[in-house]
């Protein structure tokens, strides 16, 4: 008995005690959470005209895909720790669609990539790249100006995203 | 009502133990296996309760943010979305204390043994709830089988507060 009322107390005090070190932040603009197992996210990148052609693309779409059954299941153990080690980044599954340019109508897509949604530093870090989440910018990992962002992206809505999905995978079959 | 009295009406359920495991080893740590699912499940629940209050479920408007947040990640033509945006988003301060106060309540059945074939429904029940309410993924599934494993198997009375409370009022439900 006494042991359970240890329990409680630890338990109260760890209501009390400070959060941990993430917080939901709804102001971000590209709102890709650490938490969602189900998310399936459409990030659409574009380069600023006035940069000079550099390895990535001019137009990138990053869909980041929702976790698998057993990752969504592996996610208790996260909840049991929760107030101990609370959830700092996210390792998601990946599709890129390269786009030459927006009324090309041609597209290349890259498979099992992985994007980290980093909670603390509020980043998307992809392969070569980071979206700031705060306020949309891209930047490549390797340019020479690392503070300069090389373009903006935006954070599509579930309808928008499906369809510009729909579209590039159409673009690409019909290449094929 | 004594231990031995309640045998000697044969309606006894074995006390976990350490002797128990000794003289009836297959039943001994399956109950264990059991009585320790509970508890660690009951924690996973006391984690869930401290995270609601540390993030001000009560008194602050975090509840309609984060449900307003969550309505964009969902297909809006989704039963989950209409039920969102019908019913958890106009009323997200009561859904808010609802959901504190109902996971604060499981997690002292659960951990203390106390009513818990209610505390077993009710965390089924709540699984269930935020399932509807949009946050499915397939960890909901298992968390709610060992709901009704506890609703079903009188787990408080191997360890709990359920075994000295049913012997006191052996009539009431909320002990058996």
């Amino acid at each position: 008995m006494r042991k359970l009322i240890v329990i409680g107390v630890v338990i109260a005090l760890g209501a009390c005690s400070p959060q941990g070190t993430v917080e939901t932040d709804f102001d971000l603009k590209i709102m890709i959470s650490e938490l969602c197992t189900t998310c399936n996210d459409v990030l659409r990148c574009e380069q600023s005209a006035d940069r000079p052609a550099g390895e990535l693309p001019p137009i990138v779409v990053y869909n980041l895909l929702e976790d698998s059954v057993w990752a969504q299941i592996a996610t208790i153990w996260e909840y049991l720790i929760q107030n101990i080690r609370p959830k700092i980044q996210d390792e998601r599954a990946m599709t890129i669609y390269a786009v030459e340019a927006a009324d090309s109508g041609s597209a290349q897509v890259i498979t099992d990539q992985q994007a980290i949604v980093d909670a603390v530093n509020r980043r998307v870090l992809v392969p070569g790249a980071y979206v700031d989440q705060r306020d949309g910018r891209w930047y490549q990992l390797d340019a020479a100006d690392q503070a300069s962002p090389i373009g903006q992206c935006e954070l599509l809505g579930f309808q928008a995203g499906r369809e510009l999905l729909a579209s590039l995978r159409t673009a690409i079959q019909e290449e094929q | 009502m004594s231990d031995a009295a309640v045998q000697a009406a044969g309606t006894a359920r074995p006390r976990f133990s350490f002797a128990l495991v000794r003289s009836r080893p297959a039943l001994g740590t399956g109950i264990g296996f059991i009585v320790v699912l509970r508890i660690l499940y009951g924690l996973m629940w006391a984690g869930g309760a401290v995270n609601k209050f540390q993030r001000d479920y009560l008194f602050s408007d975090f509840p309609l943010k984060l449900f307003t947040q969550r309505l964009t990640e969902l297909d809006p033509a989704s039963f989950s979305a209409r039920f969102l945006e019908g019913f958890v988003i106009p009323n997200s301060q009561l859904v808010g204390w609802i959901v504190a106060w109902g996971e604060v309540a499981i997690a002292v059945g659960l951990v203390f043994g106390f009513m818990t074939r209610i505390a077993g429904f009710g965390s089924a029940l709540m699984c269930i709830m935020f399932g509807i309410g949009g946050y499915y993924d397939a960890s909901l599934i298992p968390l709610i089988l060992i709901g009704v494993l506890i609703m079903v198997l009188p787990t408080g009375h191997w360890l709990g507060l359920d075994r000295r409370l049913h012997q006191r009022y052996p009539n009431a439900i909320w002990f058996k």
